[in-house]
């Protein structure tokens, strides 16, 4: 048999190739629509859109979910609380890499390199936008991944406060998904990007530290002290992933009416404005 | 038309600037009528919603809509009083 060895081996490499991992490539970015603005912004728009689509399912599938749970409407916190197994099978480094990464620097070159050609101030900042688009995303993997060690963890610990904290991180990073999913397909004419404002008190007012929740599991002997810590840190990988989410979707779901953009601009909530919301909403939830 | 209509008409038309307040003016009257209705929708299904925790939700939205009128609102009487 040892004769035949190097005939076997180049046998089997012919008749059974090595499988080259699948890297994702842009679809929209072509040197052509490089040269007229208005081609460059859409085929960026189109190609960022085609990423954040690819970006919703790892992220879905990171939380241990299905993309059919943002159907809008399905009821998340029902689904999420009755769902007890968990299963995290994704490499979320592998996937990033491969389906992530080249296109996201595809869309990075494809700006470089129509920025010459895109004179108008407006125009490049559009671009410059979408550029931005593409950060929040993978910002919010990135999140996901260092959030899916202790998710892994907790959603299926003994400890009923614990896995129901985590499961709120889940839920309400579902939530966001869900209302951004409801402005893109544009069938709900009230769901515009002033709906995020919506978000953005929930997410304040869900802040475990802010709130004194984690405190008070803490001092009640709920949780442990490496419990707790894990929830510091997680709650603001948690937060991070929800603001990357609604700053990205403002961008890239806005009206594409100019004069509705403005306007929508002009009303929509700044910081300070929320956490009066907020604020007003405790105060009268205390009375 | 008369010459005070014919005059207000070229005026508006060589005023670029004010023809982008109205525009402004008008892109934000249409908004708010949309809020107006999303606004009273809400306050019905809080009427009529059992649930607590929904309820909570759906008046935590009906609160971020009316800060968001309470602000169009105002930069609409700011917008009429520039034009």
């Amino acid at each position: 048999m040892v004769p035949f060895t190097g005939r076997l081996v180049s046998f089997l490499v012919r008749v059974m190739p090595a499988q080259l991992p699948q890297i994702e490539k842009a679809r929209y970015l072509s040197s052509a629509s490089a040269e007229i603005p208005a081609a460059a912004i859409e085929a960026v728009r189109k190609e960022t859109i085609r990423l954040y689509d690819l970006s919703v399912d790892i992220i879905i599938q990171g939380l241990s979910l299905n993309r059919s749970v943002l159907a809008p409407d399905n009821k998340i916190e029902d689904i999420i609380n009755s769902s007890g197994k968990i299963i995290l099978q994704q490499d979320i480094d592998d996937v990033y890499e491969r389906r992530i990464k080249s296109i996201y620097a595809d869309i990075v070159g494809f700006i470089s390199q129509s920025q010459n050609s895109v004179g108008a101030a407006g125009h490049l900042d559009r671009l410059l936008l979408l550029r931005e688009v593409g950060r929040d995303l993978v910002e919010t993997i990135k999140g996901i991944k260092h959030l899916q060690k202790n998710l892994k963890l907790y959603t299926i610990s003994a400890n009923s406060d614990i896995r129901q904290e985590y499961n709120n991180m889940r839920i309400q990073i579902c939530c966001v998904l869900q209302e951004l999913e409801v402005i893109r397909a544009g069938d709900d004419e009230s769901a515009t990007i002033l709906s995020l404002d919506q978000l953005k008190v929930e997410i304040n007012e869900g802040d475990i530290i802010k709130t004194g929740r984690l405190d008070r599991l803490i001092r009640e002997h709920r949780i442990s002290a490496a419990m707790a810590i894990s929830l510091m840190n997680d709650s603001a990988y948690y937060q991070d992933i929800c603001k990357n989410l609604i700053h990205m979707g403002g961008i890239l779901f806005i009206s594409s009416d100019q004069n509705e953009e403005k306007a929508e601009n002009s009303v929509a909530l700044d910081e300070v404005e929320i956490k009066e919301v907020v604020d007003g909403y405790v105060e009268d939830a205390t009375k | 038309m008369n010459t005070n209509d014919l005059l207000k008409t070229v005026k508006n038309f060589v005023d670029t600037n004010r023809r982008e307040r109205i525009t402004r003016y008008e892109s934000l009257k249409r908004l708010m009528k949309k809020l107006k209705i999303k606004q009273n929708l809400l306050k019905d299904k809080v009427k009529n919603e059992s649930n607590k925790k929904f309820k909570k939700r759906l008046e935590e939205k009906l609160r971020v809509i009316k800060a968001q009128r309470k602000k169009g609102l105002k930069l609409l009487k700011e917008l009429k009083s520039e034009m």
